[in-house]
Parts: structure tokens; sequence; C-alpha cells
């Protein structure tokens, strides 16, 4: 088994750089996501992974081998790709067994990875048929399948769920998610789905522009995105956001309310007094108040959408508009003026010019 | 006996009609028809030939100070529409380009528009022409044997009336009766000639068998030559126009065959026929293997690929005006029954109907004048019809060429042999029957008399499908003229 | 009204194509079919094809139509392949080799026969070069007909010169429609570029191949220029011997006797190809 190493990687496309001398280093057996939306360079970042694309700088080791010379059939990784690839021309049968047959194993051991392969993935049924005789699901299993009999120390997925429906996906993504349990190889799934990502990856390195912007476990990345952007990319709907402005004494008025931030950051804002501030605070995280208290805020109910699990209330506060989950049975109409508690442990303030979090 | 001979040779010519020109190749298209010259007319006597009498004290014609610039010639008036020129003649690009912008340039009655294609095209296109009776061309440029289709679908002026107009120049007066075809109006004008003879590289004159001349060499003495030459080189440098566009069938018809056996068909497979087949044989042994590529003769003659070979005038003339010192031409070899050769004569005819009749008429006027023919004979190497000799101030490399042509029309022992006769549109299958013989004797090397046999049969079954009589040097025959 | 005009409008579009078509093609076989069977008085006949068969050259063009066939057409699949895969890296340069490549395409096949009796003749370029090496003293006779190997090895190289260009291209063609993918999943599990080329591209470019055979085939078929220009009548195949038996020997009823002749070689060449080429439907990964 082995980790994987990114030292400051540059990728070059023509005059765009597109991979920003990344870092980043994987363990072994780990499943990391690569969550960033499209552009981002995640796939690219992969791919000089795989060798699919030759770096322009830096280095990329696989366990302790320096692979970044090395043609992709040497780095001993398999890989699942967004098409699938699943070649059209072979069956089932001899797509999984593709990678073992290149690399000559006995015909005896070909054959019973391959059937173990198919089993996992449930496709014994089919080992006879074209990929042209199969649906997108069960070719998707054929590539996965292909990528696993490999047995490769390292298993790259490349947006492997996108082209499903969203029930397949789902259905999926939790395969998936057991396969990995089972086979423990260290792999590396790139994605734009921030669900795939919270719910597949022990970590998750988020991109941004050719750079990756936070790596961390997922409940980390949820409740302390490490700017506005991650904020505003994970979560279902994403966390919302309010200007302020840093009064004297710490605390930080919100069209006419104030809110005081948590006691840690005291000292954070003292140095910014009179300047503007960006509140974070994610839909889950507000509840209503029947009176004016400390730390609440007036607003308007404009929409109330009854989503079975829980309700979601989109509000108006001063100018802006804000998403707020509640309860099922909180009984709650449109065209309502309620006061909204923020939960100051909760905010995840940020500097209003750069977006980033203040620690 | 003249007569019959005459209207003969008027229908043999026919052939010449059905033989396309081979458009797809860059060599100068063939010409070929007869050049009844004197000697053709009396089967018997050979008398002297007339394309180029002795070049002694010539007339001076092109410096004479005749009318260059076409003072408007008496009978155009000026003209309706432009002149449209249609020939079969210089059809490769490069003669396209003299007719136009040299020989033409001066002609000024008319604004000339010269058209040259293969046969088959310019001949379909008089006859649809006349068909639809919306006639375009008006002067009609083609070799003899083309003429009697022509006037067989009535396609053709009297050109009796123009003929005084022309007697300030002497046309040579056999050939003024061949335009005759047979009747007793005149329905073109003879226009050019040509003819094929041997060239030799100087180096190769030095191994020339002892008692041999090389204006009086026979095809036996051809063959020591060749044989000296490998000897002293380790090559093969005679060479045959063998090639699939080549005139090697010509030589076959008018040359090797009337030399060895008097006669073509009905000697066909003759013990001299054999003789023949077997001193070519010995020829060939000679030969640059390459010849079967050969189109023309001046390329490889130029490469020194090959020093001695006999072709087309207009075929080798690129020899002498590329190396003039390099090269001397001959008469072609002769055989046991004489020196024959073949030569070919072009025509002048106007359409019926043409739109502009005083401009085509002007025309020939204008491309028969002495300075006018020496200007074609310098420049496409196709000899003057006219009586007078060759002019003094001809360029060295036609000169060189002329030299063999002269000798070999003069030669004592010079016969002249006929096209095929009457064989019209089967032209083509006669001409295979040669080539077939020669690739199955010479190139694959079967029997000789075999084959002979086989080709004579297929020759037999030819004649008797078309009832064609025999032809000179043929003797005359009653019916379907056989090989016996 | 509208769905009666827009159903019409394929039909309308296709117009042109089926005129051309018509006029230029279909017309043109109807009357090579009248011109083979078709007596002067235009009764049935089958002596066009007696003749033919009966002629001297009849068993060589056939012979040597097919030896080229045999020849040429293995030699240029394999030449136009490594050449399209070549291209196909998109190494740097690699439009210049393709427009190098592509320069045969733009040359009439007579020019080209012309341009390589100028290269192969006695003392050609590949003579005199040879010879200023230092590696012949005498020129060496490429184009004697009693070397028939050399003659026939020369029009082999001529006419891969002169066509592979265009298999070439169908297959480049052809490769650009496979998506990278496929190769690029090919590399990662572990295939070396010939085991990519046998087992993944090959198998993928089958359609492309299908059609390149065919259409080379043809080609073959249709093969003189070059053969006349190298040689001449020594080696005659059937396309020259048509035009032979049409523009010099003026018989336009053996011509078109050869030309169905042809017509029937290449319908059965096409057949053959389909019916051994053919990828089912769900290989081809068509659902």
């Amino acid at each position: 088994m082995a980790g994987i190493h990114f030292q400051t990687v540059r990728k070059i496309f023509g005059k765009t750089t597109v991979i920003k001398d990344v870092s980043l280093d994987i363990h072994d057996g780990e499943f990391m996501v690569l969550l960033g939306p499209s552009g981002c360079g995640k796939t690219t970042l992969l791919r000089c992974l795989a060798g699919l694309e030759r770096v322009d700088g830096g280095r990329v080791l696989i366990g302790e081998r320096d692979v970044t010379d090395l043609a992709p059939r040497d780095r001993k990784i398999a890989m699942v790709f967004q098409s699938y690839a699943v070649f059209p021309h072979l069956t089932v049968f001899d797509n999984i067994a593709f990678g073992l047959k290149m690399q000559n194993l006995p015909s005896e051991e070909i054959k019973r990875r391959t059937h173990q392969g198919a089993e996992l993935l449930q496709l014994t049924d089919y080992l006879k048929r074209y990929p042209a005789q199969l649906s997108g699901g069960q070719r998707q299993r054929v590539a996965v399948a292909r990528a696993i009999v490999m047995q490769a120390a390292v298993l790259l997925m490349d947006e492997p769920l996108s082209n499903l429906d969203a029930l397949l996906r789902l259905q999926m993504r939790a395969e998936l998610k057991r396969l990995h349990a089972e086979i423990k190889a260290t792999t590396i799934y790139v994605t734009h789905d921030q669900i795939e990502a919270l719910s597949l990856g022990d970590r998750i390195a988020v991109m941004q522009d050719g750079k990756i912007v936070q790596c961390d476990v997922p409940m980390n990345i949820y409740d302390y995105p490490a700017n506005k952007f991650i904020g505003g990319f994970i979560g279902t709907p994403p966390m919302n956001f309010l200007q302020g402005a840093v009064n004297g004494d710490g605390s930080v008025s919100v069209g006419a309310s104030n809110i005081a931030p948590a006691s840690s950051l005291q000292a954070a804002f003292a140095a910014r007094n009179g300047q503007p501030i960006l509140l974070g605070i994610r839909p889950e995280n507000l509840t209503l108040a029947s009176a004016q208290q400390a730390n609440t805020i007036s607003a308007h109910v404009l929409v109330v959408e009854p989503l079975g699990s829980h309700k979601l209330l989109t509000m108006q506060v001063g100018a802006e508009m804000i998403k707020v989950s509640v309860a099922p049975d909180q009984s709650i109409a449109s065209n309502q003026d309620v006061w909204l508690h923020f939960d100051p442990e909760k905010i995840r303030w940020m500097d209003a010019a750069s977006g980033e979090a203040i620690r | 006996m003249k007569k019959f001979l005459l209207v003969a040779l008027v229908l043999g010519i026919i052939l010449v009609a059905c033989v396309p020109a081979p458009t797809a190749t860059p060599v100068p298209a063939p010409t070929k028809a007869p050049e009844p010259t004197k000697a053709a007319v009396p089967t018997t006597a050979p008398a002297p030939a007339t394309s180029a009498p002795a070049a002694t004290k010539a007339p001076e014609p092109t410096k004479a100070p005749e009318p260059t610039k076409a003072p408007a010639p008496t009978t155009a008036p000026a003209a309706a529409g432009p002149l449209v020129f249609v020939s079969t003649q210089n059809t490769p690009v490069e003669e396209q380009e003299k007719m136009r912008n040299v020989i033409l340039k001066d002609f000024t009655a008319a604004k000339a528009d010269f058209i040259s294609d293969a046969e088959g095209v310019i001949v379909d296109r008089i006859l649809a022409e006349q068909k639809s009776g919306k006639v375009s061309a008006s002067l009609i440029g083609v070799l003899h044997g083309t003429f009697p289709n022509l006037l067989a679908a009535n396609a053709l002026e009297d050109l009796t009336p123009l003929v005084p107009k022309l007697s300030d120049r002497p046309i040579v007066k056999e050939f003024m009766t061949l335009g005759k075809l047979g009747t007793d109006k005149q329905y073109y004008i003879p226009w050019m000639q040509a003819t094929y003879v041997m060239v030799a590289n100087k180096k190769a004159l030095q191994y020339l068998p002892a008692n041999a001349k090389i204006d009086s060499l026979t095809y036996q003495q051809l063959a020591e030559w060749g044989k000296n030459i490998t000897a002293a080189t380790k090559e093969k440098k005679i060479g045959f126009p063998a090639g699939p566009t080549g005139l090697m069938h010509r030589l076959t018809q008018g040359y090797l065959y009337p030399s060895y056996t008097g006669g073509l068909v009905t000697t066909y497979r003759s013990d001299d026929a054999v003789k023949m087949w077997t001193d070519f044989k010995a020829i060939w042994e000679y030969t640059n293997p390459q010849s079967v590529t050969y189109n023309n003769m001046q390329d490889p003659l130029l490469s020194e690929e090959v020093w001695v070979t006999i072709d087309h005038t207009a075929r080798v003339v690129n020899a002498f005006k590329n190396k003039p010192n390099d090269f001397v031409s001959a008469p072609a070899p002769a055989g046991p029954k004489g020196r024959y050769y073949m030569s070919v004569l072009a025509g002048l005819g106007i359409a019926k109907g043409a739109p502009n009749k005083a401009g085509a008429e002007a025309l020939i006027e204008y491309l028969t004048r002495p300075n006018i023919q020496a200007i074609y004979l310098r420049e496409v190497s196709f000899y003057p019809v006219l009586e007078s000799a060759l002019p003094t101030d001809l360029p060295e490399y036609v000169r060189l060429e002329a030299d063999g042509v002269v000798k070999q029309s003069k030669a004592s022992d010079a016969k002249v042999a006929l096209l095929p006769i009457g064989l019209g549109a089967k032209g083509g299958d006669f001409n295979k029957v040669m080539q077939d013989t020669l690739t199955r004797i010479v190139i694959k090397g079967e029997d000789i008399k075999t084959v002979l046999n086989d080709q004579a049969n297929q020759l037999n079954a030819l004649m008797t499908e078309l009832k064609a009589p025999c032809w000179s040097p043929d003797p005359p025959s009653t019916g379907a003229c056989q090989a016996k | 009204m509208r769905s009666k005009l827009e159903s019409l409008l394929p039909y309308s579009l296709l117009a042109p194509t089926l005129l051309f078509v018509t006029l230029l093609i279909v017309i043109p076989i109807f009357q090579a079919f009248l011109l083979a069977f078709q007596s002067a008085d235009g009764s049935f006949t089958l002596a066009h094809f007696q003749k033919m068969a009966a002629d001297t050259s009849f068993g060589d063009a056939l012979k040597f139509t097919f030896l080229l066939l045999i020849f040429i057409v293995p030699l240029q699949v394999v030449l136009a392949l490594m050449m399209a895969l070549l291209i196909h890296t998109r190494f740097k340069g690699h439009t210049f080799f393709l427009y190098i490549y592509a320069i045969p395409l733009a040359i009439s096949d007579l020019a080209a026969g012309i341009a390589w009796l100028a290269i192969f003749t006695e003392r050609g370029y590949l003579n005199s070069i040879l010879n200023q090496l230092g590696i012949l003293e005498k020129p060496f006779l490429f184009l004697s007909y009693q070397n028939l190997p050399a003659m026939f090895g020369t029009i082999v190289i001529a006419e891969s010169w002169r066509a592979t260009a265009i298999v070439m291209t169908i297959l480049l063609a052809g490769l650009q429609l496979i998506p990278r993918d496929y190769f690029e999943a090919a590399d990662v599990f572990g295939a070396n570029t010939l085991k990519r080329t046998l087992f993944v591209v090959l198998p993928l470019l089958r359609p492309s191949l299908q059609n390149a055979l065919i259409i080379r085939t043809i080609f073959a078929f249709q093969t003189f220029s070059v053969v006349f220009a190298l040689a001449g009548r020594v080696i005659p195949v059937m396309a020259g011997e048509s035009y032979n038996w049409y523009v010099t020997n003026r018989n336009p009823g053996v011509a078109a006797a050869y030309a169905v002749l042809i017509l029937i070689f290449t319908v059965a060449a096409t057949w053959f190809y389909f019916k051994f080429l053919k990828t089912s439907a769900a290989e081809a990964g068509y659902d």
C-alpha cells in the first residue's frame, strides 16, 4: 500500500497555469476527494497522478517511488473514467480482465480475479454481453470492476457517478463506500458534487483556481469553511452571508441589530474597529425567536417550503436574502415578520475584502 | 490503274480517322498518314520524293518581301465574328502555344481561335455541328486520312475556287491531287507533312560495322552495329518507341514489313516475314529493354539511354534542339526489298456552312505561304508541302534533322509504304495485331511461325469482316486482302 | 401544410446529389452495360466478351491486376496505419508531416507515373544517386521487361506513394472519431504501444479500416496510368486494357466488357469486405 505525495506540482496549458504549485499528502489507504467547481484543476491534478498529463514542475510520488517521469502503465494505478471508457468491442469479461491480460498473468488467475470482481459489482450475469447491451449503471460498474481487479495500490476515480441519474448515483455512492472499506486502496476521487465529497471522503481537498484552498475532514470543511467560496460551495442550501461592520466594542452591527462574536475571537475583532465584515452561517444554525433578544435580527418570511424532513424558509434581512432550515412542525407562514437568533459559536466570520475566515 | 490506286489510297486513309491520337501523354500527338509522294502513285517507279529537293539556292522565302503582315487577302472582307480553327494536329500544349503565339501571330484578317484536341473529339464536333446546323468551326486542319470521313458526312466546302488564288506557291501537285479525295473537286489544301527518321548519337558512329555507311544501312547491319556498341559499352543502346503511346506499330507496318517482304498483309506469315522477325529479334538483342516504356525517343536519346533509334520527326526533334552537336539523322535502314519509309500529310479544309468562310480562306492562304511553312518547320518540326527547297536560314537543329529526311526520300532504293486502306473504325484492331505480334515474338519470345500464323488468322478474319481489298505494296486483290 | 413541406425537405436536400449520381454514375453504368452486350445492330451478343477473353493480354491483365491488388492493398493499409498513428500522437510539428503525406493526393496519377518514370529510368534520379554514392557502377535497369519483379516492384512503390495518403486520411479521420478515453484507459491499464494498437485501436478502427480497404481495392482495380508509364504494355492491367481498347483500338464494346468485368470484381471485393470485416451492432457500440 502506498501514500501519495504531490510536491509543488505545476501544470501549464498554453499560457494558462491550471495547477499552481500544489502540494498534497495523501495517506496510505485514505479516501481523498478532490472537490471543486469545473475548471478548478481537480481533474488535471488527477491526470497528473495517472501520468496522462506531464507535469511542468514539481514531483509526484506514490509511496516512496517518484513516478513523475513514468508512463501510466508503470505507475501501478487503476482508474475509473468519467465516460467509463469501457471498450465497446470487448465483452464485460474481457473488459474487466483487460488490465490483467496486459500484465500477462496466468489465465487461471485472470479468470479468478475477473469473476471475483464481477461478483463484487454484481456483474456475474452479464459477463458475455457487450457494453452496448448494458445500462449506464451496469457499464459504470464494469468500469469500476476493471479498476478494482487490478488490486493496484492506488485507485483513481474521475467523476465516476456524474453520468448516472440521481437514484443510481445515490446507490452507487454507498456501494463505492462499501467497496473502499473492503479493498482499502488509497483512493483519489474527483467530483464537483459536494454531497458525494462529504459522503465518501476521509478527507476533502477543496480546489479553487488551480490551488487547494482547504484540505480537511468533511465535517470541518462543512462547519469551518476556510473562506467564503467554500462556505458558499458546500451545503444544500449553502451558507448564508450577511454584511456587517465591526463596532468599537468588538460587536458587529448587522442591519439594525448587534451580534456579539464568540469570545475566542474578541482579540481579532478589536483590531478591526469600523471595518466591514462578512457574517456566515448555515441555514440549520438559525433559530426563530418570538421576541427580540441578544443576537437576534428581524426578518421577513418570503417563502416557506416544506421538504418533509425540514422546512426551508427564504427570508429577507434588510436588503439581503437568506435561507433558514427549521423543524417540520414549526408553525410559520409567508409574509410573517419574525426574529432570527444567531448562535455566536456557529457563526463563521470572514474578511469582507478577501473572503478569508477570521480565526 | 492509277485511278484505282488513288481511290484505294483515299479509302485506306479512313483508317487514320479511326486512330485516336493519344491524349493523355505529354508527347507530341502522333501524326500518321502516308506520304503519297510521286513515288506512291505509280507503285512500280519510286520517283524522287518531293518533300525536299536539294537544298540549293533556295528562293529565300523567309526573307522574301512577301506580305508577312497579310494585307487582307483579296477574299477577306472584314470577317464576321471569330475564326474558329479546329485541328487534330499540334495537340501538345507547347505546340498549341507555338501555334497561337508564333505561327498565327501575324495573321490579322480575322481573330483566329486555334482549338486542338484528339481526333475523335474534333471529328465528333464537326459532325455534330453539321447535324445540328449550328456550325461554329470554320477551318479544319486534320490528317489526310480524316477527310474522307468528313466528306462522307457532307461536311466539307468545295475549295476549287480557292485553288487559282494559291497558284503563286508551288504546292506539291500530288498532294493537291490527294486533296481532291478521288473526286474532281478540291476538298482540302495540303498543309504540312512529317515522317520517321533514324537518329544516332555521334558516339555510336565509331562502332558502325566496317563495311556499313550510316546513310545506306541495312537492318542486319543495324543488328551488327548494336552488337558492337554493346560489346564496347556493356549496355544495350538501340531504342524503339514501343511504349504504350509510342509509334512502334508504324515502324512495323511502314518500315520493317515492306522492306523485308515487299508487302504487309499478304506476306504476313511468309518466309520473308519469318526472316524479318528473326533479324528484328537480333536487333532487339541489343535494344534497351526499357524501350517498352518509351513513347518518344528524344528523351532517351538526350539521357543517352539510347544511342540509335527510329521515330517520328516531331518526337526526336528535341534531341537536336537541346544537343545539336551530339546527334546525326539518317535514313531508316533497308531490307532485302528496299528502303521503305512512311510519311504523314495534313491538310486544311473548310466546314460546310462555315460562319467565317472568308476568314478561313484567308488563313489557308496565310498558312501555305513559304515563310509561314518555314516557321512551321522551325517551331514544330513539320515539313513544308511546297516544291521549293527548304529555306537556307533554318535553325541548326531543324537542318540537322531535315538532313536525314532529305537523304531518306532521295535514297536510290527509297520506297514509300502506304497506311492500311479501307479499315475504317477497325484501324485500331489492325494496329493491335502488329503490337501483339511484336509483344509475343520479341518480348515473350514465342515461336515466330506459331505467332505469325495466329496473328495472320486474326488479320484475315478482320479483313474478311471488312471486305477490304489489298493496298500497296501488297498486290491488288479482288476480294478481301488475305495473308497467304 | 407546414408538416407536408417539412416532410419534403429531406428529399429536396438529397435531390442534387441524386441528380449527379444519376447523371454521372447510374446512366454511364447503364450505357456501359449496353455497349458491352450489344452488337452493332443492337441485338444481344457476348462477342465483346469473347473477344476480350481471347485477347493475348487478357490473361496477363487479370493476373497482374490481382497481383497488384495482393501486394499493394495490404502494404498500403499497414503504411497508412503507421502514418495515421504517428500523426495521431500529435507530436510537435505533426501538421507539417500531415501536409507532406497529403501531397500525393493533389497529384494526378498520370503525373505521378511520369515522376516515378523519371526516378526509375536507366539514367533517372535513382540510378544517378546510386551511381554518385558509388553503390552502382552501371545503371540498374529497373524497367526492363526481362526483369519483371523489378518492374513490378517499381509499380508497387509508385502506387503506394500515390495512393497511401487517401487511405491514411480515412484512417486518421477514423482515429480522431475514437474518444481519447479509450487510449488513455489502455495506457492506464498497462498496455504498451503495440498492445494498445492491437487490442484497442485496431478493433475500434475496424469500420474505418473496412472503408479504407474497400476504397483502396476499388482504386486498385482502376489503376493504370502509373502502370502504363512504368511498364508500358509489358504489364497489362484490366483498367489499362479497357483504356487501350477504347482509345487506341477504338473498340468501345470490348472496353465496356472490361468495365463490366471490373465492376463485377469490385462488387465482389466489396461484398467480401462487408461479409468478413463486419462489426456487429453490439461491438460497434451502438445501442
